[in-house]
């Protein structure tokens, strides 16, 4: 086959593609825009900010009883091993027990919240629902779960 | 494979594999494959973005897009597969949404990560039976991508009407 031929057929190919994908999008795009209840284009956790603490501030408030650790990964990661003393409570768990919790906070304290440190950022995705639900006493531990466990702090395990 | 050691035919398994009808019979089962696994994330869009927002690979500001999107590439070059519309560019698509895939799982496996598979929509734990799979289909891609020449298809009636060969070797 000659090579004009060929470039041809791949630029063929290519605009195919092309087609396939802007197709795609307008149909997603545009079903999700006559939906009831669209998805958000853009998560909305990722517009708030968030109050930051370093793993020695938050040992250091853990040790004066001014903190409620909260771990915000799923139920097995959290069982497997986690923080001195953390509650877990994964995202899809909040409305059902941010009542609960209410009691919980310490007088003058935070509320600290963890994710992994990599991978989905659960942390922040929480920390925005607690904003929603009108708590202001939120702080992330940056770098979270692994950025403890390297730095030496100590954990809890099963 | 030396002559005579094997008893195997090796050339007819080879002719069999190149086969143009095999094509035919791939491409439609893998469309058929992308149509069923895309139903379900087009009509919960929601539950999807959960399932790749744990996967923890996309960056959080991409995670919804993709979500919407993914399905319906997904549903379409799986449609146009099973019709035979634009075969080799819907098979490329798929070849590079399953390596994405492949990637993806296989980061999740070794991380030890119990998640969602979100492959069929199902509350499918993720595992070694998802990656192989994928590889399974991605060698059903290759095929058609390589071999197909467009038996029922209709891009074939168009090569016909614009008095092409409908042979591409």
């Amino acid at each position: 086959m000659p090579p004009a031929t060929e470039k041809k057929q791949l630029f063929n190919i290519l605009f195919g593609c092309l087609f396939i994908g802007l197709l795609s999008v307008t149909m997603g795009l545009g079903l999700n825009f006559f939906r009831a209840s669209p998805l958000p284009l853009i998560p909305p956790f990722l517009f708030a900010s968030y109050e930051k603490i370093d793993p020695a501030q938050a040992q250091q408030l853990a040790t004066e009883g001014k903190v409620l650790l909260l771990d915000s990964r799923d139920h097995l990661q959290y069982k497997k091993t986690h923080l001195p003393r953390a509650l877990n409570l994964p995202i899809k768990d909040f409305s059902a027990l941010y009542p609960a919790l209410a009691p919980l906070i310490p007088v003058n304290g935070w509320i600290v919240i963890y994710g992994e440190g990599r991978g989905r950022p659960t942390e922040r995705e929480l920390a925005y629902l607690f904003l929603g639900a009108g708590e202001k006493r939120i702080k992330i531990l940056g770098g979270g779960f692994r950025a403890w466990a390297e730095k030496g702090y100590p954990v809890e395990r099963r | 494979m030396g002559r005579g050691v094997s008893a195997l035919p090796w050339r007819r398994i080879r002719l069999l594999l190149q086969s143009s009808y095999l094509s035919a019979i791939l491409r439609v089962i893998l469309g058929a494959l992308f149509v069923m696994a895309s139903w379900d994330k087009i009509l919960h869009p929601a539950r999807f973005a959960e399932d790749v927002a744990n996967y923890g690979i996309l960056p959080p500001l991409l995670v919804n897009l993709f979500s919407l999107i993914l399905p319906w590439a997904e549903m379409i070059a799986g449609l146009f597969l099973i019709l035979g519309f634009l075969s080799r560019s819907s098979s490329l698509i798929l070849l590079v949404l399953l390596v994405n895939f492949i990637v993806a799982i296989s980061i999740n496996i070794i991380r030890g990560s119990q998640i969602d598979c979100g492959c069929f929509g199902s509350g499918e734990e993720l595992g070694v039976i998802a990656l192989l799979r994928d590889l399974v289909m991605l060698a059903m891609g290759v095929q058609v991508f390589s071999f197909d020449r467009g038996l029922f298809a209709i891009d074939s009636l168009f090569r016909k009407k614009r008095g092409q060969a409908p042979s591409r070797s």
